[in-house]
């Protein structure tokens, strides 16, 4: 059953030029499948047109079987839909503890389902339990980034939008990370995007790559397939005839 | 009725250039035209009074649209200025027997320099934003006039005699009023469009791009500041001739109020918005207000919030108006595909001149807080080449550039440039010897065309009181036509999509003639039919004789322009070399990968 | 002692009076990062309702009091719809400016409900207490006891209530508030509701300690600004210490027999507190909740 499905969409429009420009993808769900692309490629809008913190000019977005395009952010939130955005944007001068009570906000708010994801959370980042009280703003750039990512998790989505969610981390701790998402996805039933620079991570964790390239598909099929092309369709540069046509 | 406008065209020209292109001036035109004859015809001296009032708050809110509308300074403290120079000429004409018009200018000097002082901390020091400082200042003026000057004013002032006549009845000081308000209108129309004018646009889109065309910001906005000051000071020396006395009554928070809301209901951008929203919104609660309508500040206070929301550029914005043309207005579609032969037909294996290389980056390295940005990166770029800086995300691309620029100091290293070492240089001496920069996002004036930006662009490199003649128009023809832009010339710039931007962008580099070119992502955000006018304006730009360091994350753009390629890496250099070598490399293709194991972390 | 104890208590009560004013600037300005330069006309518009609940209607002080925060929280609301929402986004003059036509609509409202004379409003409770020397009346008491409930409440809400603490997640980082579905418009909305709930509340206080002018609201807004200046705009604690520092400037001022430069001092005041804070009106991190 494919969860979530985007139809030919446009939008992020910036002075003047969409930042997508006709982009279509599926996700199964339960699966965890990766958005790869340089900087400018138009990973983070993509996310934030599914999540719906910007508008569409075109095309629809269904998930679960229900069109989600023109439902607001908060809509999709109550949904199911939760994007941890790049940069973490966690609430700085808020604890630890009341960043992630946020997490479950737009989607619910019972005592019960967030003692169980906050014990979800606090096993998948143990040092974070030690920081509960602690104002974000005196956190580790690894520290912060889980933080944005259990925030994510509290909401108990059903869609998982990550965008860059390891920028920060140590290597090992990315790893780890990406070990967590796949694990999480599987027994939960998580649909997974993840948008990421760290490639060799993603691909490993997914079960469905898609390259972008200026606001457009440039390459997509599951991870062992892709291959070496990679680095092609990242850049646009071809050292030899590949299966991924670049786009004209 | 067309006049041309660029380089044509002496003092009368400039006042009735085509009405149809500044249709603002018939209205102003009209509109004092009035102020002084229904006065006059109906024989109400209470409509003259009015009518000086009026004159008077147009006057101030002429000021308004120099500091504020152009020089983008926001300051309350009108009231005070023109409070310190009633109380300097009224002094000095009751104490001393110096001829009033030496006293009006005494008035204006002071105040000048008083404002002078003012700005000069509050232009440098972060903390001291020049609207609080001054809203304070105005809060306080009250006081300061009473303690100082006494709370009744100065009395005793004598007339004011024009050529032996003395200005004695409402009538007359009417014709004074509205005469120092065609003065003061006709210096700043002729400041704010000119040259003065576009810099202070261009200063006020964004300040770093003025300071890599070589402006000096910091000077530039105290001068505005010491002019508008200057203004208020004669006015206000002018003013106690003709109310007969003054007192700290006359200058209080409200009048600065009113005098934003004239300038900004009108139009901040027109000289003749502030005389407009003067006469239409001082007039209004004045006249209505005698008429004892109780009811008329709330219309009033609603009116001004409707138009506030309304108009967002206020009133004159929505007068149609037509397009100012310039001389050669080829109105063909740009032809890209012939640009593009000719600037890859030329030379690609790029000969470089002999000689030293004209930038050297020399072991920089650059942290912030724990994070390395940069470690021990060198590389050269030599006289005609182009260089690309490529790297994943985080590699340093950005911070290297903007070292380079001088808009970031480097931990340890040196830059060179032309043999000389820059290190200590801000970004607009750099810019003077000939190391430009442009930015992801270009500013652009938006209120001007792509034409008139690249005209400010040009004017910039030459001494202010030097007329630059008219080879600053001529570069800006040429280079229109080489960029393929002539049939955008005279769009304003916001209705041009950004991708066109940032060729006007680069065009806007050219017209300073540098020797160098620091480029921030130029292919970023172009739609992909934008993408052969930048190429050829970059090849174009090599053509002429720059060189350039572009940075880019479009490696396929980047390569097809570039001599060499510099690849980063998590700050430091990973690779080097022409692009057809580095870009087949495995570390290289690792990098853009991602790493898995020998990652070097944050420290 | 004899000489300092008058002029602190003083101090305090006409501290306590301007940071009240000033906690409804705080309001919206963190969450909405407008200022309000029509803040102290809803003030003085609390205390015109004062006089009519009290005066003319016969309602007695404590329920006007209690009613007069609803009738704050819509006048609150109307602000938010006429005024800053159409204004959002537009450069700051502009956006100040609107504010203040409406205190110019709003003061001529009152001038044409009310009069022009000044209106005086009996006391919610009679009586003074003396301690020490000095007395004060049981009302100023009330001014003080009110700002203090309100710094309060507004804590425990912002603090363990979900909208609340959805409104400083506005005020912390707008992107993030937008990620965990934080409906914008509705968090506003109560932000300025709530400043002018406040404000009504603030003047149905102080309306009997002051004789109530129409146009007395724009000298209450521009002292509440500079209080804010003083003490930071990113907390109720920092406003509150702002405007005790202003009482008490005033207030020391006046007993050195140097009154007629009240508003200059404040102004050396406001100097001093900018040059202390380089980084602007706020240290950064801007909500009620946050103890600086």
């Amino acid at each position: 059953m494919t969860a979530l499905v985007v139809d030919n969409v446009r939008g992020g429009y910036v002075r003047g030029v969409d930042a997508i420009r006709g982009v279509s993808l599926e996700v199964a769900s339960g699966a965890v499948v990766s958005l790869l692309g340089v900087n400018g490629a138009g990973k983070s809008t993509l996310l934030r047109l599914i999540a719906g913190t910007m508008k569409l000019t075109a095309g629809g977005i269904t998930f679960g079987g229900e069109a989600v395009g023109k439902l607001s952010a908060p809509a999709r939130v109550a949904r199911g839909i939760t994007l941890v955005p790049q940069g973490q944007q966690l609430f700085p001068g808020m604890t630890v503890h009341e960043n992630l009570q946020l997490g479950a906000y737009g989607r619910h708010r019972q005592a019960d389902r967030m003692k169980a994801t906050m014990d979800i959370v606090t096993s998948l980042f143990p040092v974070l339990s030690e920081r509960m009280s602690q104002r974000c703003s005196s956190l580790s750039g690894g520290e912060r980034a889980m933080v944005a990512v259990g925030r994510g998790l509290m909401s108990d989505p059903t869609l998982l939008l990550l965008d860059e969610p390891s920028a920060g981390l140590a290597p090992f701790a990315r790893a780890r990370l990406f070990g967590s998402i796949k694990e999480l996805a599987s027994t939960k039933g998580m649909t997974v995007l993840v948008a990421e620079q760290d490639v060799d991570n993603a691909l490993a964790a997914s079960s469905g790559v898609y390259v972008l390239q200026t606001g457009e598909v440039a390459a997509k099929g599951d991870p062992t397939a892709i291959g070496g092309d990679i680095f092609g369709a990242l850049t646009g540069v071809y050292s030899e005839p590949t299966s991924a046509a670049p786009p004209s | 009725m067309t006049l041309n406008f660029l380089g044509r065209g002496g003092l009368g020209d400039r006042l009735f250039m085509g009405i149809r292109r500044r249709p603002e001036r018939l209205i102003a035109l009209v509109l004092v035209i009035l102020v002084v004859v229904v006065p006059v015809a109906t024989e109400s001296e209470y409509l003259a009074s009015v009518g000086g009032i009026v004159a008077f708050n147009a006057t101030l809110a002429l000021t308004a649209t120099l500091l504020i509308g152009y020089g983008g300074q926001f300051s309350f403290g009108f009231p005070i200025f023109v409070g310190t120079g009633a109380y300097i000429s009224s002094w000095m004409a009751t104490h001393s027997s110096v001829p009033l018009a030496l006293d009006v200018l005494a008035a204006g000097i002071v105040t000048a320099v008083l404002g002078i002082l003012l700005s000069f901390p509050a232009l440098r020091i972060r903390g001291l934003p020049l609207g609080i400082l001054t809203l304070g200042l105005v809060l306080s003026g009250d006081e300061i006039f009473s303690n100082l000057g006494g709370a009744d004013g100065v009395a005793g002032i004598p007339q004011l005699y024009l050529g032996g006549v003395v200005v004695g009845d409402v009538y007359m000081q009417l014709f004074v009023y509205v005469g120092v308000l065609v003065l003061t209108y006709l210096a700043v129309s002729a400041i704010v469009h000119g040259r003065f004018g576009r810099m202070l646009l261009l200063m006020k889109a964004d300040e770093d791009t003025a300071l890599s065309v070589g402006i000096r910001v910091i000077r530039q906005k105290e001068l505005v500041f010491g002019v508008h000051a200057l203004m208020l000071g004669i006015l206000g020396g002018l003013y106690p001739f003709l109310l007969g006395y003054v007192g700290p009554a006359l200058f209080p928070l409200d009048l600065a109020l009113d005098i934003f809301f004239a300038a900004v209901l009108g139009g901040l951008l027109f000289p003749e918005g502030a005389i407009i929203g003067a006469l239409i919104f001082s007039a209004i609660p004045i006249i209505a207000g005698s008429q004892a309508i109780n009811i008329e500040p709330v219309v009033y206070g609603a009116l001004l919030l409707i138009v506030l929301i309304v108009l967002p550029n206020g009133l004159l914005a929505v007068v149609p108006r037509a397009r100012q043309k310039r001389t050669a207005a080829t109105v063909a579609t740009p032809e890209p595909a012939a640009v593009i032969h000719e600037a890859i037909a030329s030379e690609r294996s790029a000969q470089l001149r002999s000689g030293e290389p004209i930038l050297r980056v020399q072991n920089i390295s650059k942290q912030f807080g724990g994070l390395k940005a940069l470690r021990d990166v060198s590389f050269d770029l030599g006289r005609g080449e182009i260089v690309g800086l490529i790297g994943n995300n985080g590699a340093g691309k950005s911070t290297c550039i903007n070292i380079v620029a001088g808009f970031l100091k480097p931990n340890g290293g040196h830059v060179e440039f032309k043999g000389v070492g820059i290190d200590r240089w801000a970004p607009d001496r750099r810019a003077k010897v000939g190391l430009h920069r442009t930015f992801q996002f270009p500013s652009l004036v938006e209120e001007l065309s792509v034409a008139e930006n690249l005209m400010a662009a040009g004017e910039a490199m030459h001494p202010i009181f030097r007329r630059p003649g008219a080879s600053v128009a001529e570069s800006m023809e040429t280079i229109l036509d080489a960029l393929g832009l002539t049939a955008i010339g005279d769009l304003s710039v916001g209705e041009v999509s950004l991708g066109m931007q940032k060729v006007v962008d680069v065009g806007r580099s050219l017209m300073t003639r540098p020797d160098a070119l620091l480029l921030d992502e130029p292919a970023a955000g172009l739609a992909p039919v934008e993408l052969p006018f930048m190429r050829s304006a970059l090849a174009l730009a090599r053509d002429d004789g720059l060189s350039l360091l572009i940075v880019e994350h479009n490696v396929a753009f980047v390569s097809q322009l570039a001599d060499r390629l510099v690849v980063l890496d998590f700050g430091g250099v990973l690779a080097e070399g022409t692009p057809d070598d580095v870009l087949k490399r495995a570390n290289v293709i690792e990098a853009y990968l991602g790493h898995t194991v020998t990652a070097v972390a944050a420290e | 002692m004899n000489l300092i104890l008058p002029v602190v208590v003083s101090g305090i009560g006409t501290g306590c009076f301007y940071a009240f004013v000033a906690l409804g600037l705080q309001l919206t300005y963190s969450t909405n990062r407008m200022l309000n330069f029509a803040q102290g006309d809803i003030v003085v518009g609390g205390m015109f309702l004062m006089s009519t609940l009290n005066v003319v209607l016969h309602i007695p002080a404590a329920i006007a009091l209690i009613l007069l925060l609803p009738i704050g929280f819509i006048i609150g609301g109307l602000f938010e719809v006429i005024v800053f929402r159409p204004l959002a986004g537009r450069p700051i003059l502009v956006s100040g400016l609107g504010p203040v036509a409406a205190g110019i609509a709003l003061r001529g409202l009152y001038q044409f409900i009310y009069g022009s004379a000044a209106l005086s409003v009996p006391p919610s409770v009679n009586g003074l207490i003396a301690f020490a020397g000095v007395s004060i009346s049981v009302q100023q008491l009330l001014v003080v006891i009110g700002l203090i409930a309100c710094v309060a409440l507004l804590y425990m809400f912002m603090r363990f209530t979900w909208t609340g603490r959805s409104m400083r997640a506005v005020a912390e980082n707008v992107e993030g508030a937008s990620a965990i579905g934080v409906n914008q418009s509705r968090a506003k909305l109560i932000a300025v509701g709530m400043s002018g709930a406040v404000s009504a509340l603030a003047g149905g206080l102080m309306a009997p300690l002051l004789g109530v002018t129409f146009d007395g609201g724009l000298n209450l807004t521009l002292i509440a600004f500079v209080a804010a200046v003083v003490g930071g705009l990113d907390s109720a604690i920092g406003i509150t210490i702002g405007g005790l520092f202003i009482g008490l400037t005033t207030a020391t001022v006046a007993a050195v027999g140097l009154s007629a430069y009240t508003s200059t001092s404040l102004f050396i005041v406001l100097l001093l507190a900018m040059l202390r804070r380089p980084s602007g009106l706020t240290s950064g991190g801007s909500s009620v909740a946050s103890v600086k």
